[in-house]
C-alpha cells in the first residue's frame, strides 16, 4: 500500500510521521479501554469478564496440578 | 505417553465444572442441560437471569430517572435478587432476554471448546515431542528419560498461560459483541414502546448512536455515527432496522446498524423524541 502526504510550506517529515500516526489511530477497531456511555453497563460488562478471568485462573491452577499429579501414568 | 487418555478426559471435565458456574451465574437454572443439573443439585444454584432482567430496567430508565450512579455491582446484583419473578415485560421483552441469554450461553459454549481444542493441541504436542525424542534415543537411561518427561511437562504447564491470555481476549470480545446487542435491541423496545405510547409510529422514531469520540474510536463508528462538526447523525429507526447486521459481512460493506455495527463495539443506541417533537 502507497500513502501520499502532502505536505503544507513549513511542515517537516517530523509533521508528515504525526500525520501517519495518527490516521492509524483512526483505522483502529474500538479498542479495549472504550467504554460505554452509561455506567452500569460497564459496572456490568467488567463484573462478567472478572468472572470469567477469576474462572480461568482457578481452572488453569487445577490443569496445572492435574498435569503435575498425573503425568507419565 | 506423558499425559494419559484418562488425564486429558479430567481435564475436559475441569473445564465443565468452571464454566457450569459461570453460566448458572450469569444465565440462571432453566439455562442448564438436564445432564448438567445433575451435577449442581446439590448446590441449591440462585438465578441470575434477573441480573439480565435489571440491566434491561437500566436501559429502560434513564439514570436521572431511576438509576444511583453511586450503586455499585453488588448493589445492582442484591437488587436483581430482589426483582427475580417481580419485572412485569411483555412478549417482546422477554424475547429480547431470551435471545440475550441464548447468545450468551453461546459465548460460554464457544468458551469452553475453545480451551478443550487449544489444550488437547498442546497435550498432544508434548506426547508426541517426547515420543520422537524417545524413539531417536532408545538408548538413554531412565534417569535422562525422566528428565527429557519433565522437560516437556514443564513446557506444556508454561503454555498454559498463553492459552489462558488468548482464551480471556477471545471471551472480552465475544461478551462485548453480545451485550452491545442486548443493549441497543432492549433500547429499541423501550422507543418502541414511548413511540406507541405517545401516538408516534415506532418506526419513524428518531434515533442516534452515543459514541465515545476520542482518538480510539474506529474509522466506521466515526463515519457513520459523527458527523463534521463532532455531533451526533442522526437517523429514522426504519433506517437502521432496514440495514439489518454486519455479522459476517465484510468492512466494505458494514452499514449503520441497531447492534453493534463491529466486534467489540460499544456505541449505544439513542432516542431523539425532542428532535422528534421538533420536527412535527
Amino acid at each position: 500500500m502507497k500513502v501520499k502526504i502532502t505536505l503544507e510550506p513549513g511542515q517537516t517529515l517530523t509533521d508528515a510521521e504525526e500525520i501517519l500516526e495518527k490516521a492509524s489511530k483512526l483505522k483502529k477497531e474500538c479498542s479495549d479501554t472504550e467504554r460505554y456511555h452509561d455506567e452500569p453497563l460497564n459496572e456490568f460488562h467488567d463484573y462478567v469478564c472478572s468472572r470469567n478471568k477469576s474462572i480461568l485462573d482457578n481452572l488453569m491452577e487445577e490443569i496445572e496440578a492435574e498435569l503435575k499429579t498425573n503425568a507419565h501414568k | 505417553m506423558l499425559i494419559s487418555k484418562a488425564s486429558m478426559d479430567r481435564i475436559d471435565q475441569l473445564v465443565e465444572d468452571a464454566y457450569l458456574m459461570l453460566a448458572l451465574n450469569l444465565l440462571g437454572y432453566s439455562m442448564i442441560s438436564s445432564e448438567q443439573r445433575e451435577r449442581i443439585d446439590e448446590l441449591r444454584p440462585i438465578t441470575r437471569t434477573a441480573l439480565w432482567l435489571l440491566l434491561y430496567r437500566i436501559i429502560r430508565l434513564r439514570p436521572e430517572e431511576g438509576y444511583h450512579r453511586t450503586d455499585t455491582i453488588q448493589n445492582l446484583l442484591d437488587e436483581a435478587e430482589r426483582l427475580s419473578g417481580n419485572l412485569i415485560v411483555n412478549d417482546t421483552h422477554i424475547h429480547t432476554l431470551e435471545h440475550g441469554l441464548q447468545a450468551m450461553n453461546e459465548v460460554i459454549e464457544n468458551t469452553k471448546a475453545d480451551i478443550k481444542k487449544r489444550l488437547r493441541a498442546k497435550i498432544l504436542e508434548a506426547n508426541r515431542s517426547l515420543r520422537q525424542e524417545l524413539a531417536v534415543q532408545r538408548m538413554r537411561s531412565l534417569d535422562q528419560k525422566r528428565k527429557q518427561e519433565q522437560k516437556e511437562l514443564t513446557a506444556l504447564i508454561a503454555a498454559l498461560a498463553g492459552i489462558k491470555e488468548v482464551i480471556q481476549t477471545n471471551f472480552d470480545s465475544a461478551f462485548t459483541s453480545v451485550l452491545t446487542d442486548y443493549i441497543n435491541d432492549a433500547t429499541m423496545d423501550r422507543i418502541t414502546a414511548q413511540s406507541v405510547i405517545s401516538g408516534r409510529n415506532p418506526e419513524d422514531a428518531v434515533v442516534f448512536k452515543t459514541v465515545k469520540n476520542d482518538g480510539n474510536l474506529c474509522q466506521w463508528c466515526r463515519k457513520f455515527y459523527v458527523d463534521a462538526d463532532g455531533e451526533p447523525v442522526l437517523f429514522s429507526l426504519k433506517q437502521l432496522q432496514a440495514n439489518g447486521t454486519n455479522d459476517g459481512k465484510p468492512k466494505s460493506q458494514w452499514k449503520p446498524v441497531v447492534g453493534k455495527t463491529h466486534p467489540k463495539c460499544r456505541c449505544q443506541l439513542r432516542h431523539a423524541p425532542a428532535v422528534e417533537r421538533f420536527l412535527g
